[in-house]
């Protein structure tokens, strides 16, 4: 279980969160909602230890206190930006094999060419596998950030290691097809005990119940946000700013 | 590629790092042929600008090369890292925990290869060009080989620093020509020292000090400014 509280984040001379706080169980996923320049891209790249934040925060992993997300081998954290980070150059396959083995926990079984081949063909990407990335539209590059979630799923964890996905608006560009293959994945992972937490704007169809976690324009007057069960998917329109409905 | 291996890392990931940057120069080969014309043109500019008396040629021919050479390298830093910035791969290597310092290692080792190397190859051409003797030529491409190293490890400091700067060129060049002028002095004295008859022995063990430095320093402040840009 990952519990976090004591988030301060800010950019510039703007607040983004103050002392937030959530709890997650391996299994559930967090959706983070909130306008656009609320801070969701900025709170996801600070959690994945790309940004600093204002304080130290207080990160506990099960029952050990953690620095930083990226440190403990046993937590694989894969993060997705805005930019997703592949090369023009390289072929679909090129990219994901270079991906998928960044990917692998150090010391654990590497990503085999079967897998490579299976996530290309669930995420429908057969196709332009061997082109270059640069030539693909932005719905199909979306696919292959899909497949490399895909490949993460299937790589043979270790026993004690948890998946967890910080994800930011993983569902742009992609078609109703696309979409549903996203709820998909997060429903695997949610099935084998991984945890996720995604920037969307809406619901992601075909995904499990989603714990709520809103950004909005007044992050000092939020509480610590402990993530409470929802019934429905996706994103709950009614929370209020920083809290957690 | 097998079936299963263990994890990614330490020479495994250093050697992958440097097949994959030179790959993709391979796919886009103007950026290695660039490096090489303008080393030429810059070393064959002296001769058409000053008068191309031979005693004089051959006394500045060492210095001609070395500014040709920190020049041209110089050209070739911004595409160290701008790119990979762009589009986000840098900061998915940065999160590769024990893979990062291999993968940094490997992208300078890549870079060196298609710039210094090439440089340090042609530069003999440089010097019939200056009507240098055999031996000068010798110990001038000795000095290159151990030199551009350097100026290349000390150039992927300042390219990781002007990275929030979008690369900018003038920057990186303020920031990288007084850094390396210790390399260039010592490098252009292995030839004038050759030249003189005092042998080369010192200058070349200095810049040899000066590599074994950069290697061991130059990838964690590169590491450390990128992370910066990266924010």
């Amino acid at each position: 279980m990952l519990r976090a509280s004591a988030l301060s984040l800010s950019r510039g001379r703007r607040r983004l969160v103050h002392r937030a706080g959530f709890e997650l169980h391996p299994g559930r996923w967090i959706a983070l909602t909130g306008p656009n320049g609320s801070g969701k891209s900025s709170l996801l790249r600070a959690l994945a230890g790309l940004l600093s934040w204002d304080e130290v925060p207080h990160l506990v992993l099960g029952d050990q206190r953690l620095e930083r997300l990226s440190l403990p081998p046993q937590l694989r954290l894969i993060f997705q930006g805005h930019a997703a980070g592949w090369k023009d150059a390289l072929s679909v396959r090129e990219n994901l094999w270079w991906q998928s083995r960044m990917d692998t926990e150090q010391g654990g079984p590497a990503v085999t060419r079967e897998a490579i081949n299976l996530a290309i063909a669930t995420t429908g990407i057969s196709a332009q596998a061997e082109s270059p990335f640069g030539l693909l539209s932005a719905g199909q590059r979306r696919r292959v950030s899909l497949a490399r979630l895909r490949i993460s799923l299937d790589a043979v964890p270790s026993c004690a290691s948890i998946l967890l996905w910080l994800l930011d608006e993983p569902t742009t560009a992609l078609d109703e097809q696309g979409q549903r293959l996203m709820g998909g994945l997060l429903s695997d992972l949610c099935q084998r005990g991984g945890m996720a937490i995604v920037a969307t704007h809406g619901a992601i169809p075909g995904a499990p119940p989603a714990l709520s976690f809103g950004l909005g324009p007044d992050p000092v007057a939020a509480p610590q946000a402990h993530a409470q069960p929802r019934p429905s998917a996706g994103r709950d329109a009614n929370a209020s700013p920083g809290r957690v409905s | 590629m097998p079936a299963t291996v263990q994890g990614w890392h330490g020479a495994a990931v250093l050697i992958e790092a440097i097949r994959r940057d030179l790959r993709l120069l391979l796919r886009q080969r103007s950026e290695l042929w660039l490096v090489l014309l303008f080393f030429v043109l810059v070393a064959s500019l002296f001769p058409l600008a000053l008068q191309p008396e031979p005693r004089l040629l051959a006394a500045i021919g060492g210095g001609v090369c070395w500014v040709a050479a920190l020049l041209a390298v110089l050209l070739s830093m911004p595409r160290l890292f701008a790119s990979d910035a762009l589009d986000g791969t840098l900061e998915q290597m940065l999160l590769a925990r024990s893979a990062w310092m291999p993968m940094l290692y490997g992208k300078l080792i890549a870079h060196w290869l298609a710039s210094g190397l090439p440089l340090t190859l042609i530069a003999p051409l440089i010097g019939l060009q200056y009507n240098l003797d055999t031996e000068a030529i010798a110990i001038l491409v000795l000095a290159l080989l151990i030199g551009t190293p350097t100026l290349s490890l000390m150039g992927a400091i300042c390219a990781a620093l002007s990275l929030p700067a979008r690369g900018d060129g003038a920057l990186l060049a303020l920031l990288m020509l007084p850094l390396t002028i210790p390399v260039l002095v010592f490098g252009t004295g292995a030839v004038e020292a050759h030249a003189a008859g005092l042998g080369a022995q010192a200058h070349l063990s200095l810049l040899g000090a000066a590599l074994l430095l950069a290697l061991v320093l130059a990838p964690w402040a590169c590491s450390a400014a990128i992370r910066i840009a990266l924010e």
